[in-house]
């Protein structure tokens, strides 16, 4: 068909017009040649010809294209949803629910775990670390290292990252900023070039050479103004003159970092060590080295080192994996899909409603669709304009979908606790959450108009048409809505199950005994450079001195130095009982390690279980003693008195990232468990770790916290702390001053935030299902107004009706609890390693759940059956 | 242009032999629709009955086709009427569909007939 003829149909069908009236012409003529009387001869041409109005409709369609009936369809459509606002509402708020719900938290699942990291070829790019015997990574000991770098031909690139803090002066206040380390070649394994500038030569990875500095965007805006002129400039860290050579691009991964500074990463010779791991590593694939191949050759240079070096290395592989399973940990992937599920869920069940309102209009609508099929439509195309009419309808929710997600991202976003996503992600309204969006609108009609169209347009029409209206309505349409009760029902109990079970998770979790007293507790960070103390007399002293002045402060209590506050991690030391057998090193357990102030336990409320606490006799030159937490004892001095006993940890040497000869440790005391892990170092906040505890005057070192006991709000002291800590020494930074209650609820913040998200969306799933509910039992009343007429007047009671409503829906609501109960014995355990204490049977929470559910469903249902009970015989069987 | 709608059964099965019939029937000179539709009836000896209404969609397909041409010309009675002609191409037409709606027939009579020799 051409297209002049799509726009000649008008003209075309006129001249149809005249070439059937000439039919009849010729027909009456001949008739009335037969001896017919004219009307007869007429009307038997008529007859003959048959419905000339279909020739032409037939011929007409014959010169259109589909989308022209769409767009009747659709002007058609909108003009029913404008005649029924109150349908319309409910359902585009439904769908704008389900829908912006999806969107939001699809934008996060977008960001973090679909697009592919932000840099050349991403897929090129692995993380490099030690593996332990038990198949864990480990941080890389600088000798390895540089092992690793000569020996492999499998890396383009291979750079080593180490986490650092440095303390920036010569502005107001000395600040403290992160940085990382970094190998010169790290940026040319991510592909990322200077915005500002270059990043690092080669050569500035020697000693001498290392004095410059990469800025992130960030802190170049907001440090140093954005000055465009920056390059060449020199900066102050931790005492030394560094040069600035680069700022990198804005609005990038570095933008979002851990650290807004990047160094070069130099190896002093007391660096040079195998014993001491603290290097992190990332590399870029040579081009055509695939991930196993790597894996094979760092795999035999890691046997390789391990023969050579068994003291250090026995047992420790290689291990090479993608980078993007290192920037996504499991915990957040896990997180997210379970989200994506929730809220798929949560649009599922906004669907059964939609497609419930519909089903309840179609029955409405039945006459429409009996007379327009009785002039002729065609079952195909009114199953199109119904579906034209949801797939609408869900275009229309997406929309507003799309509003309601971009607000729900950016709230979100604003409640995210920082470092909880990994700084490449970027997550935004992009046009794939876009077209997400805009696909599901799209789907969420089809998928509630499907249904409903099929069954109001069946063939069966003559019916509808005799019972005009007041038919018990389609046995399809009801099993229909009946069907899709139990499934919502079913959606809904799964979700309220599972977001009952974090609930209880995370309350167990945020009620856990820290083994601390959080009450009025100051911490603060108290950074301080290597340069600044030649040996490490100087610096206890400076520590001393320090406590000191801050104990003599009004309303401080007491304070502590700790190289760790409570919840925020802890070193690791291999350790060895001395008397029990030998174990090659790196076969040794490993326990936390506490540098720490006498007055540490006073200070943060630990109770001595045994024996005596550190005290200030317990200096250098003294016996090392130590005194150790609950679990160190049973676990591996069970059965035995540990006093007395010797652990033998090797020294950490001060100023060197490296390990000296083993000191024996002698146990002078146990105190109970505090909890160590939470935000910090990977250590969930629910683990107990053995851990010992010395002062930090038998082993100093330098990244020190202070924790401080104070008599009343300690955040009321912070300000005059600070000014005792600065009359000691001006240039010393205190940062990330926070209460213990702050970093308590901080370590169980990514558990709050899922647990709050995975509640709103069960709360509105709750709510959806009582509506839909509370929709199709008031209409199955309404329907059935003759029924309960004749009920009554056959002599029952009102409350037998109401029971016989309230009855008929509640097994539809057991059915669907009792599926969903089936359904969500599979699906709740996926939740299981996000729950801290908790099964994902866990029995109460299951009964609550489904009490809860039950309870909604009763009150959505009684209020349209009370209506039933009020039915009077008489009025409804007159109006028949 | 795609076929639209699902017609009635018979008129599925009559559609093609419909094309044939109208194509046949211009073989002996241009006619109009009422013409056309009386000739079928006629010549089918009134086995083929259908509503002369339905002839007119399938003039309009074979004209979109392009095997028969329309002209507005004079009836018998002097009544103004739509007149269609048949093409060259419709003429090759003509011939194709002939010889597969004899290999139909023989087919079917294949079939039905097995035993005839």
């Amino acid at each position: 068909m051409g297209l002049s003829r799509f726009f000649r149909r008008q003209q075309w069908d006129d001249e149809r017009a005249r070439e059937l009236a000439a039919y009849i012409e010729i027909e009456t003529g001949e008739n009335i040649g037969k001896g017919m009387s004219s009307e007869e001869a007429r009307a038997a041409a008529h007859r003959k010809l048959g419905n000339a109005t279909l020739v032409r409709e037939q011929i007409y369609h014959m010169n259109s294209f589909g989308f022209e009936t769409l767009w009747q369809d659709i002007r058609y459509g909108a003009r029913m949803l404008r005649k029924n606002p109150g349908f319309t509402a409910i359902a585009i708020i439904t769908l704008a629910l389900g829908i912006g719900a999806n969107a939001a938290i699809f934008s996060f699942v977008n960001a973090v775990l679909l697009k592919p990291l932000p840099y050349p070829h991403p897929e090129q790019i692995v993380s490099v670390g030690e593996k332990l015997p038990d198949g864990f990574s480990n941080p890389i000991s600088t000798l390895n290292f540089l092992d690793w770098e000569r020996q492999n031909r499998c890396f383009e690139y291979l750079a080593a990252i180490a986490f650092d803090k440095v303390t920036l002066t010569g502005q107001d206040r000395p600040q403290e900023v992160k940085v990382h380390r970094v190998s010169a070649s790290y940026f040319k394994v991510l592909g990322v070039s200077a915005a500002l500038g270059r990043t690092f030569a080669a050569s500035e990875n020697e000693i001498g050479n290392d004095q410059e500095v990469v800025l992130s965007n960030r802190i170049w805006r907001s440090r140093f103004g954005g000055d465009s002129q920056i390059i060449g400039h020199k900066v102050t860290l931790d005492g030394k003159s560094y040069t600035i050579i680069g700022v990198l691009p804005a609005n990038s991964e570095f933008d979002r970092n851990w650290a807004a500074m990047w160094l070069p990463l130099s190896f002093a010779p007391v660096n040079m060590t195998r014993n001491f791991h603290w290097l992190y590593a990332i590399a870029r694939l040579k081009p055509g080295v695939t991930l196993k191949q790597a894996r094979d050759q760092m795999e035999t240079i890691g046997a390789g080192i391990s023969a050579q070096y068994p003291d250090s290395n026995k047992g420790i592989g290689v291990a090479v994996n993608p980078y993007m399973d290192q920037v996504v940990q499991p915990e957040l992937r896990r997180s997210l899909w379970v989200l994506l599920a929730a809220v798929g869920a949560v649009l599922l069940i906004g669907c059964g409603n939609l497609a419930n309102l519909t089903l309840a209009r179609g029955t409405a609508r039945e006459h429409e669709m009996a007379i327009r099929s009785a002039l002729g439509a065609r079952r195909v195309r009114l199953v199109r304009q119904l579906l034209t009419e949801n797939i609408f309808l869900g275009v229309l929710g997406g929309v507003a979908g799309l509003a309601l997600g971009n607000a729900f991202m950016h709230g979100i976003k604003l409640w995210l606790p920082p470092d909880m996503l990994p700084p490449q992600a970027n997550v935004d309204m992009d046009y794939g959450v876009l077209l997400f969006t805009m696909v599901i609108g799209i789907l969420t009609g089809i998928l509630s108009g499907l249904a409903p169209a099929l069954s109001g347009t069946r063939p069966d029409l003559a019916g509808s048409l005799k019972e005009s209206g007041r038919t018990s309505a389609g046995s399809t349409s009801h099993r229909m809505r009946t069907g899709l009760l139990v499934a919502e029902v079913a959606l809904s109990f799964v979700l309220l199950a599972g977001a009952g079970l974090l609930i209880r998770s995370f309350n167990r979790l945020a009620s856990l005994d820290t083994g601390v007293d959080t009450t009025n507790v100051l911490a603060m960070d108290l950074p301080i450079s290597l340069t600044k103390f030649t040996n490490s007399t100087a610096l206890t002293n400076y520590l001393k001195e320090l406590t000191q002045k801050v104990r003599s402060v009004h309303g401080v209590r007491e304070a502590a130095i700790t190289n760790k506050a409570p919840m925020e991690g802890m070193g690791g030391a291999p350790f060895q009982v001395e008397g029990r057998e030998n174990l090659p090193y790196p076969q040794r357990p490993v326990c936390g390690f506490k540098m720490v102030g006498p007055e540490y336990f006073d200070t943060v409320g630990m109770r001595l279980m045994k024996g005596r606490g550190l005290n200030g006799s317990d200096v250098a030159g003294a016996v090392p003693v130590t005194v150790i937490n609950e679990t160190m004892a049973k676990t591996y001095f069970k059965g035995e008195d540990p006093i007395g006993k010797r652990i033998l940890i090797r020294q950490l040497v001060f100023g060197k990232a490296g390990r000296g000869p083993d000191i024996p440790w002698q146990v002078v005391g146990v105190v109970n468990d505090e909890k160590v892990g939470g935000r910090g170092g990977g250590i969930g906040l629910d683990e107990d770790i053995p851990v010992v505890y010395v002062t930090f005057y038998q082993n100093p070192g330098i990244g020190n916290s202070l924790v401080v006991r104070a008599a009343m709000n300690p955040l009321l002291l912070s300000e005059a702390i600070e000014q005792a800590i600065w009359q000691v020494n001006n240039n010393q930074a205190v940062t990330n001053i926070e209460t213990l209650e702050e970093i308590k609820s901080e370590s169980v913040a990514p558990a709050r935030l899922r647990t709050t998200l995975l509640a709103i969306f069960a709360g509105i799933a709750l709510l959806l299902a009582a509506v839909g509910i509370y929709g199709v039992v008031s209409c199955s009343v309404a329907q059935r107004v003759r029924e309960m007429a004749i009920r009554l007047a056959v002599g029952a009671s009102p409350g037998d009706l109401l029971k016989l409503v309230i009855g008929k829906t509640m097994l539809i609501v057991l059915i669907g609890l009792a599926l969903g109960g089936a359904a969500a014995l599979v699906l709740t355990r996926v939740l299981a390693s996000l729950l801290y204490d908790t099964s994902p049977t866990d029995r109460v929470t299951w009964i609550v759940a489904g009490a809860l559910l039950a309870a909604v469903a009763l009150l959505a249902c009684y209020f349209p059956a009370r209506r039933a009970m009020r039915v009077d015989p008489m009025l409804a069987l007159r109006n028949e | 242009m795609p076929k639209r709608g699902a017609q009635p059964l018979q008129g599925e099965v009559l559609q093609g032999t419909l094309d044939l019939l109208v194509l046949q029937t211009l073989v002996l000179g241009p006619a109009h629709g009422h013409t056309i539709a009386y000739a079928i009836e006629h010549r089918s000896d009134e086995v083929l009955q259908v509503e002369h209404g339905s002839l007119y969609p399938a003039l309009h397909r074979l004209e979109d086709r392009g095997w028969i041409a329309s002209f507005w010309g004079s009836s018998e009675n002097n009544r103004k009427a739509r007149y269609y002609r048949l093409t060259p191409a419709g003429r090759k037409q003509l011939a194709v569909q002939t010889s597969r709606w004899e290999q139909l027939v023989n087919a079917v009579n294949r079939v039905l007939k097995p035993a005839s020799e």
